[in-house]
């Protein structure tokens, strides 16, 4: 019987998030949930990562290349940014491959 | 100091530049970043004229050259804008199931589905509040749902029946800020009255997406028709936005499809003023064939009369009303309208209705 550790959720943009971009980032939306919230820097470049669904280190890695930041420091701003835009319904976990 | 309200508005060159850009034109923007007063005039100018998209994205281009500050500032402002249309894009993107329960025929109009369809990029184009046509027959229905959430009329209905039959719509405010206006047709007054909706909601729609969530616009010309009806019988003078839109929607082919779609309802001079208005003040390089058109266009009496009750000295939502009675067909409709009006004067005689 085959076993192993589950799989990783993956990071996805929540469907149906309304966004526009903005000189500075990205502005975005999930209905009905105002108020907007501006994504700049990596914030920004996060939600442009999260185009295509990954798992959070995949999600790290990714920016770590783009910023050039200390592993420990973005890893753990990259954490606390997914919490958030979890708990604004703008990005889900999801064990869909 | 006055200016007559016939006369196109003093706008600066920058301004019309801001608006321009991206077309075609022969406004110029500079190539230095300008001096901090002229910066002023031109970010309060942006907001009044609703253009934080076009002034976005001449920066963005590269085409206006700014300081770091200001570059700050145009962010600043297209920000904000960009937050009032998500909330009105998240109010469309949870009333549409409603609309289709309730069995409307509808359509999104003016900024969300020109930001969607005629731009590369929806964030080009600001806008503050949520258009829809509705089908005469459930209006009604349409604004009372919106009442059940919350909502206030800016304008009450003056008789029972009147919004299906013979008013514009209404706007109402609803209690997260955002306002929707529910169309029935496409301006006050006898060309509103003029024009038939069922037209437009019969033409083959043009869809786009929204949270996930596909919506029909009207489909090119009649959103060519109805950016010429907001531009020449909207707000007096009109927002510069309005115009870009005019200029935006002209057909690239060159073609001339909407003339024959204007004489279907009544609206040659009023695209004819649009057009004519739009491309003076905003500079197009090349004359578009259909601007060619509206500068040959000489209006009737009758269409002189009924502008002039929109535009100029003459401008008066009264001489609107009464004017309406020359645009309905027969005179049982004439009567009724009358009768409608009649109770309005009685019940509100220091608000003039607004058909």
């Amino acid at each position: 019987m085959a076993s192993g550790a589950a799989p990783a959720p993956r990071l996805a943009r929540a469907p149906g998030v309304l966004e526009r971009s903005l000189l500075d980032g990205v502005l975005v939306l999930t209905p009905p949930r105002p108020p907007a919230l501006a994504l700049t820097g990596s914030g920004a470049a996060l939600w442009d990562v999260l185009r295509t669904p990954c798992d959070e280190d995949e999600l790290i890695e990714d920016l770590r290349e783009r910023f050039d930041d200390p592993h420990d420091t973005l890893a753990a701003d990259v954490r606390a940014t997914v919490v958030e835009l979890v708990a604004h319904g703008l990005v889900v976990r999801t064990t869909d491959r | 100091m006055t200016r007559p309200v016939d006369q196109p508005p003093a706008r600066e060159p920058l301004t019309l530049a801001v608006a321009a850009h991206g077309l075609p034109s022969r406004h110029n923007l500079p190539t230095e970043p300008v001096e901090p007063a002229a910066w002023s005039r031109l970010v309060r100018a942006v907001v009044e004229e609703r253009l934080e998209g076009h002034l976005a994205r001449a920066v963005a281009d590269g085409a206006l050259a700014v300081s770091d500050e200001q570059h700050a500032a145009a962010a600043a402002v297209h920000r904000s804008a960009m937050a009032t249309v998500l909330l009105c894009e998240s109010r469309l993107v949870t009333l549409a199931p409603a609309l289709d329960a309730l069995g409307a025929t509808w359509r999104v109009l003016k900024g969300s589905a020109v930001a969607h369809l005629d731009h590369a990029d929806p964030a080009d184009r600001a806008y503050g509040d949520l258009d829809l046509l509705v089908d005469g027959p459930r209006i009604s229905a349409v604004i009372a749902h919106l009442l059940d959430l919350g909502g206030r009329r800016a304008f009450n209905e003056p008789r029972p029946g009147f919004d299906e039959r013979f008013g514009k719509g209404a706007a109402v405010h609803l209690p997260d800020g955002s306002e929707v206006d529910v169309h029935r047709t496409l301006a006050l007054g006898p060309f509103g009255v003029r024009l038939d909706p069922e037209l437009l909601l019969a033409a083959a729609p043009a869809s786009f997406v929204v949270g996930g969530r596909t919506v029909a616009g009207l489909d090119q010309p009649w959103r060519l028709l109805h950016a010429c009806y907001h531009a020449a019988l909207g707000r007096h003078p009109a927002r510069l936005s309005a115009q870009r839109d005019v200029l935006q929607l002209l057909p690239s082919d060159g073609s001339l499809d909407l003339v024959d779609a204007v004489a279907s309802c009544g609206g040659r001079a009023v695209v004819a003023a649009a057009l004519v208005e739009a491309a003076d003040a905003l500079r197009p390089e090349r004359p578009h064939p259909l601007v060619t058109w509206a500068r040959h266009v000489e209006p009737t009496m009758r269409e002189r009369r009924w502008l002039s009750a929109y535009r100029g000295p003459r401008r008066s939502s009264r001489r609107r009303t009464v004017l309406v009675l020359e645009a309905l067909p027969g005179t049982a409709a004439r009567m009724s309208y009358a009768r409608a009006v009649a109770d309005s004067a009685r019940q509100r005689p220091d608000r003039p209705l607004r058909p």
